[in-house]
């Protein structure tokens, strides 16, 4: 097994969804989440973890905890039937075998077996860099609802045209020490948050892209700058409601990489992933970042 | 006394109120149990039941104080929970009924300070200081839930004077105000116009088993404006700013 999560570590991830529905609001009839003061698209912290959890889970083969398993009667499993299949008998037991308890922890009364941990990944709920607009789509069906009937019914569902999201987390150490969360469970995190979402092919999400996505990794004790999100624009020759692909916009990163480079003397290593189709202000930023950053240890990421 | 002033927001908070364990209402400011918490894992304190929630022990003579700065505002957040209530072990539901929809009750664009002080000197406090001027945390602090991660930054460091005996003066403060003993508020409140205020009964003490053992009533103004008032104690920075602080052991007795 590798070695425990060394330092603290601030990820700013970003994807776009078109035509889809980035994470319905339960209460509102499934609609997109929507700051109504703002207009900005929100997509919880557990939608994120969601495709996390299934990536590792169903293209790694690794074994994650919050998992719905049907048992052959279509009923769900317990969790005390699941850790019983997982032979788990002890909190550490489930720390050695879960990485999704690693990375997120997990609280759970499960008799005899109660288990508390905070997790070292945290993130906070995705937001829109921009206000969207939001599409009621109206379509029908060529099942019938029941038998005999000769028609098919109507289907409803409330879509995002077009919706730029960013997310924004922290990987902290010291709990990692309590989780057990390994340098290797940081680079599945990273991978999962990239490949997972392009993953997503279920009809309601289809039409998620990974576009950006930016680890630093500190080597002052301790330490994170905060906000990354908050360090990003974007500009647009649109109104920013009728923005529809990627295309039709840029990412201004001038103020992230600005304070990157406030920051070099406490980083230790930058990962970036990006996607060549977003356009970055200024346009040669990952060529020099370096330059830009005052930071030599870049690594960029290639996922596929 | 030295006070430290620091800077607390996010994108979202949610302080949950007591009523229930799932209730769907947030406090408008993080209360004193919650400030202990947060300061805990800025200094990286055990708030395992192992450990008799070691945080508490140790902050647990320290003085809170906590200012709105930004306006309150409420956001209703649906969420999709599972059902854990009418199975055995908090097992997962049967699917047709192992879901069920809330709303949640979320604050939006939460910001805050918060005063913290120490009767005595200790390396905690030092270390506490120190941690909040470099921007650093032991932990990652959150507003109430770990999803809504907590930006904060250092103000100051003030040399604090309490002043008692005050009730027939009306004084500015700038910080939520416990009201408890006071039964006819009207008559040590200038009520002015264009300011909303709030009253509410908030979580101060809470003993190793994170039982709530005290509780306080409070008056805040929504908008985070000053409060005109006639209060039996307060404290004043060296900058002028006056403030009430929580203590541990309150004098005044709890009014109902």
């Amino acid at each position: 097994m590798s070695e425990l999560l060394k330092n603290r570590h601030e990820i700013l991830f970003l994807y776009d969804v078109k035509d889809a529905n980035p994470n319905g609001d339960p209460a509102d009839e499934n609609k997109p989440r929507i700051d109504e003061e703002t207009g900005v698209n929100i997509v919880t912290d557990v939608r994120l973890k969601r495709t996390i959890r299934d990536y590792l889970c169903d293209y790694k083969g690794l074994t994650v905890f919050v998992k719905e398993v049907r048992k052959d009667s279509g009923d769900l499993e317990t969790k005390e039937e699941r850790l019983d299949e997982l032979k788990i008998n002890s909190p550490s037991d489930l720390l050695d075998k879960c990485i999704d308890i690693r990375l997120f922890g997990a609280t759970a009364a499960i008799k005899n077996k109660t288990i508390t941990f905070t997790g070292p990944v945290q993130f906070r709920f995705g937001r829109s860099l921009h206000s969207v607009k939001i599409d009621y789509v109206k379509g029908t069906t060529v099942m019938p609802s029941k038998e005999s009937k000769k028609q098919g019914t109507f289907t409803e569902c409330y879509i995002v045209p077009y919706s730029l999201i960013a997310f924004y987390g922290i990987a902290n150490e010291n709990l990692a020490k309590i989780s057990k969360m390994t340098e290797e469970d940081h680079m599945l995190l990273l991978e999962a948050m990239w490949n997972g979402t392009k993953n997503l092919i279920s009809r309601s999400k289809v039409g998620h892209m990974p576009r950006l996505l930016i680890d630093i990794e500190f080597k002052e004790n301790n330490y994170h700058i905060g906000d990354l999100d908050k360090l990003v624009k974007i500009n647009s020759d649109y109104d920013y409601e009728e923005i529809r692909d990627i295309s039709d916009l840029s990412l201004n990163v001038g103020n992230l990489l600005d304070v990157i480079k406030n920051n070099s003397t406490k980083i230790h290593r930058i990962r970036v992933s990006f996607d060549k189709r977003l356009n970055v202000v200024p346009r040669d930023s990952w060529a020099n970042l370096s330059s830009y950053t005052g930071i030599d240890n870049i690594e960029f990421l290639a996922f596929d | 006394m030295k006070i430290l002033a620091f800077d607390i927001w996010g994108d979202w908070a949610l302080f949950k109120k007591f009523y229930t364990t799932a209730s769907p209402l947030t406090f408008h400011f993080p209360p004193i149990t919650t400030l202990k918490g947060i300061v805990g894992a800025i200094l990286g304190l055990s708030n395992n039941p192992k450990d008799n929630n070691f945080y508490l022990e140790i902050l647990g003579d320290y003085l809170f104080g906590i200012q709105i700065i930004k306006p309150i505002k409420t956001y209703r957040m649906g969420y999709n929970w599972i059902e854990t209530k009418k199975a055995k072990y908090m097992q997962i539901m049967p699917p047709e009924k192992s879901r069920y929809q809330t709303i949640i009750e979320t604050l939006k664009d939460p910001y805050y300070r918060v005063y913290v002080g120490s009767k005595e000197e200790s390396s905690f406090w030092d270390k506490l200081v120190e941690l909040i001027k470099n921007h650093k945390s032991i932990f990652t602090p959150f507003l109430g839930i770990s999803e809504h991660i907590a930006e904060f930054k250092y103000v100051g460091l003030y040399n604090v004077d309490k002043i008692e005996n005050s009730l027939k003066k009306f004084v500015s403060i700038s910080s939520v105000v416990s009201i408890d003993g006071i039964d006819d508020i009207s008559d040590f409140l200038k009520i002015e116009s264009g300011k909303v205020y709030q009253r509410d009964k908030i979580p101060v003490e809470m003993d190793n088993n994170r039982k709530v053992t005290k509780y306080s009533t409070v008056l805040y103004e929504m908008n985070g404006r000053d409060l005109i008032i006639k209060l039996k104690k307060y404290w004043q920075l060296e900058n002028g700013i006056r403030i009430y602080l929580f203590e541990n052991k309150m004098d005044i007795p709890s009014s109902r």
